[in-house]
């Protein structure tokens, strides 16, 4: 499984579109700012190597986005579901 | 403590870091969608920020009874979500290991533990004691623009109410004090007409002595992202010394210290010789005035001052200013005539809009008062004020500066409305505190120089010290610190760690930090805003409200705090807003500012005023026009004030200026941001900035130790250049932070004759290598 945030840029005027769009993808989340409307989060989560790739493809294929940019990248073969304590840093 | 998946956290940290990437990238970018992502078993509540003055909203997560988090919070039109690096470590603050949990007492010269239920009853005791023995005026109270609205509150009431003694003082005299009597004698009411909104409708920034890049850091960022979406927009950075917001402005004018005052005469003289004043403005809503010169800068003990303004014409003024021509002044300042023109043209443009910011650099000046009508003259020359987008904005350095000290009135001279010596203030408060009015004093007794002068000459026997550590801050350190030690005299403390006011304290009360109580700020544009207690206090640790009403109570005074301590703030808060119902000052009611990250006053059926004195936005002006209602002949008053030198100018025994202030990372005198390790690893130490000309005269290399001495004292430290700051040259700047450095032992305790403010930023010294 693999968990990753995107800055993406869409082209001018077409948030709402993007947002629309990626939002409809497979494993695709969207968080917008509430106070601008030239850039939004996005975050995926695929399963394997094979499936990041077709993602990959769709998003390059969507006429609103502009750019893409990755800030955020979490490549993992094991279980991310099981529990486990939040712990607070402050000592 | 709950669970959550692996998963879910990576996801949550996957769009923190995004966020984080995000604000950057666009300062001020918000998004509330975020709480969708947050992981389980943290409480979010609101509160403001501890720190200055900017107020920020934070969001303060909770979970197992501890505050494990803190984010800007995206409903605060302060912040709109962002916060600076000390606001993003806020909450560890809290839990510093030598947090003070039990009260102590010393015993046998050294500080002992005892319940707080014991000290309380001593401090109480030896209160009582001192005023039978020797007359109310020997106990004082001095306290802070940290301390909370109500904290503010029932000091006032205690002190000026129930003993009737004016010696109530607070930390907000040495940092905000020029600002309050430049607003007084300029317009008769106190604090900015403006409100950040202004940040975001104005073209232009004059930034007057003030690094707000890392003093104000969320404001700026306000401003760097109105440059950005507005390309006509300038900054303009008047300064002593090479900071961070001069790289970030598009001109750093540095000018000599104590120029200034002849720098805004001569943007003054420009105005109206190259016609670029607003005639129909300053005929409708400005009076002209004269005030006294050759005013003294308080250095004697026993210092008298009484300012007398005359009535004058704009023919006056124009005499006046004869000898601010740009050329006379870029002799005196340093500053070219080419930057005296450039200024003067920023703020005569008719199709630009100004906002003029200032902190302390104006304020602590021994002719700070002055300054602040000077910047005043420029906007009332031009019209430029109390409109969105036009203003003097004087900013302040502590949460609730203005809310506490300056709303509540903790001064000598001040009450909840008005001031002591007017007979209607005094009945005001002595009807809503339900005591007899002779017993509130009509005379101010002592500022906060003179308050510890007192304590070292004798009059003042005891003193409750709460919410600050003046034995980093206060001028001529070693002067008030033997005071305190002398024998007969009974400091108590009240904090949340051990600083070296603790160390000279007879009694420390554990004090309940920020959000360990509930408790309101009020910040610098006129915002008062309420949190929840969220979490408990360690041990006996006691909020300072409740401190002062346990005192209050055991001297008596049951019938004056008569609230629970389930619902005291809120009953404070009700109490005190009597004396602000009216369309001037009328404060939000508690549910309102339970309801929001923060309300503005005055507060008025149920709308903030957003600019003052302007009859389209505020609903106490006679009509729609402008009504500076504030004085009596409903103008503004325009006072000429000249250029007079400070008291302690550079010579060939100590030939360079002294400049001390503030860093980033820490909050004042470091005592809660130095018990946070990435703020301490990231300034450690005090430092003495050179400029590299001065260190290469000196054969001094960065990281070189170096003795500072003034007359008054020397430290030895090490000498950093080009780091963060560059002062000019002739100058050194040494930031305050650092309790094992104490650049006020090196300090003057000058201060301006009608603020009573010291001046932190210019005395004599000298520098070898160690």
């Amino acid at each position: 499984m693999s968990i990753k945030s995107y800055l993406a840029w869409p082209k001018e005027g077409q948030l709402a579109p993007l947002a629309a769009a990626l939002t409809d993808l497979p494993g695709c989340a969207v968080v917008a700012p509430e106070n601008r409307d030239d850039v939004l989060i996005l975050v995926t989560e695929t399963a394997d190597e094979p499936e990041e790739t077709r993602l990959h493809a769709r998003l390059d294929a969507l006429p609103p986005l502009q750019c893409l940019a990755l800030v955020f990248a979490h490549r993992g073969g094991e279980d991310l579901n099981p529990p486990v304590e939040v712990q607070s840093e402050i000592p | 403590m709950k669970s959550l998946s692996r998963r879910q956290m990576i996801r949550s940290l996957a769009v923190q870091s995004a966020v984080a990437t995000a604000s950057g990238m666009f300062p001020g970018i918000s998004f509330a969608r975020e709480k969708e992502n947050l992981p389980p078993g943290v409480r979010w509540q609101k509160a403001p920020c501890r720190f200055c003055g900017v107020g920020c909203g934070l969001q303060v997560g909770v979970a197992g009874g501890r505050a494990v988090a803190v984010r800007g919070d995206p409903a605060s039109p302060v912040n709109k979500g962002l916060a600076c690096v000390k606001g993003y470590h806020t909450v560890l603050t809290l839990y510093g290991k030598d947090r003070l949990k039990k009260a102590l007492v010393r015993k046998n010269g050294r500080l002992v533990s005892v319940p707080v239920s014991e000290a309380l009853d001593l401090v109480a005791r030896k209160m009582q004691e001192t005023i039978t023995e020797h007359g109310k005026d020997a106990v004082a109270m001095y306290g802070s623009g940290q301390w909370t609205i109500p904290d503010g509150y029932v000091a006032s009431k205690f002190m000026k109410g129930c003993i009737g003694t004016n010696n109530l003082e607070a930390n907000a005299r040495l940092c905000m004090a020029s600002a309050v009597v430049g607003f007084l004698t300029s317009f008769g009411m106190d604090e900015p007409m403006g409100c950040y909104e202004d940040i975001e409708r104005t073209d232009t920034f004059v930034l007057w002595g003030n690094n707000m890049a890392e003093m104000h850091p969320v404001l700026f960022s306000r401003v760097l992202d109105r440059k950005m979406r507005h390309k006509k927009t300038r900054i303009v950075d008047l300064t002593t010394r090479t900071t961070r917001t001069s790289y970030a402005a598009d001109r750093s004018i540095l000018f000599q210290p104590q120029t200034d005052l002849a720098l805004a005469n001569a943007v003054c003289y420009l105005l109206i010789q190259r016609g670029r004043i607003n005639q129909d403005f300053i005929n409708k809503h400005v009076s002209f005035k004269t005030g006294k010169t050759g005013i003294g800068y308080g250095l004697e003990d026993g210092f008298k001052f009484k300012e007398k303004l005359e009535n004058a014409d704009f023919a006056d003024l124009k005499k006046f200013l004869a000898d601010y021509t740009p050329e006379k002044v870029s002799a005196l300042s340093g500053v070219s005539v080419e930057d005296i023109h450039y200024l003067a043209d920023l703020y005569g443009d008719p199709g630009r809009k100004v906002v003029s910011f200032w902190c302390m650099g104006v304020n602590q000046h021994t002719r700070g008062t002055w300054m602040n009508n000077l910047i005043y003259n420029i906007h009332l020359l031009t019209g430029k004020i109390s409109e969105p987008g036009n203003g003097p904005f004087s900013l302040t350095g502590q949460p609730s500066a203005c809310g506490t000290v300056r709303e509540v009135g903790t001064l000598t001279h001040k009450l909840p409305h008005g001031v002591v010596m007017k007979k209607p203030a005094r009945e005001l408060a002595a009807k809503i505190w339900g005591v007899p009015v002779e017993r509130i004093p009509p005379k101010p007794s002592a500022h906060t120089v003179a308050m510890f002068r007192k304590v070292d000459n004798g009059p003042i026997k005891f003193m409750w010290i709460q919410v600050t550590n003046p034995m980093v801050t206060m001028p001529k350190l070693n002067r008030y610190r033997a005071a305190l030690e002398k024998e007969g005299r009974f400091v108590v403390v009240s904090d949340i760690y051990p600083t070296p006011t603790t160390d000279v304290a007879d009694v420390v009360l554990p004090s309940a930090m920020w959000i360990e109580r509930e408790g309101m700020f009020g910040n610098s544009e006129r915002r008062t805003q309420h949190w929840f207690k969220m979490v408990d206090p360690p041990g006996e640790a006691m909020s300072d409200t409740w401190q002062i009403i346990e005192v209050a109570r055991r001297m008596g005074f049951k019938k004056e705090f008569p609230w629970s301590e389930k619902d005291h703030i809120r009953r404070i808060w009700e109490e005190y807003s009597q004396f602000h119902d009216n369309p001037k000052h009328r404060m939000a009611d508690y549910e309102t500012l339970v309801k929001y990250p923060g309300v503005q006053w005055p507060y008025v059926n149920g709308a903030e005023t957003r600019w003052r004195f302007n009859g389209k936005f505020d609903p106490a002006c006679r009509d729609e026009g402008f009504d500076f209602y504030g004085k009596p002949d409903h103008k503004a008053w325009l006072i000429a004030r000249p250029y007079e030198p400070a008291p302690e100018v550079p010579d060939k025994e100590y030939p360079f200026w002294l400049n001390t202030g503030r860093v980033l990372e820490h909050w004042h005198t470091g005592s809660m941001t130095r018990r946070v390790p990435v703020l301490h690893n990231a300034v450690p130490e005090a430092y003495a900035e050179l400029h590299p000309a001065d260190a290469a005269d000196l054969k001094l290399r960065d990281g070189d130790m170096i003795v500072v001495s003034s007359r008054r004292g020397s430290m030895k430290l090490k000498v950093v250049i080009d780091g963060r700051g560059r002062p000019d040259r002739g100058q050194v700047f040494i930031p305050f932070f650092d309790e094992a450095l104490l650049v006020n032992e090196l300090t003057l305790d000058a201060f301006c004759p009608l603020s009573k403010q010291p001046d932190y930023k210019k005395c004599a010294v000298k520098v070898e290598k160690a």
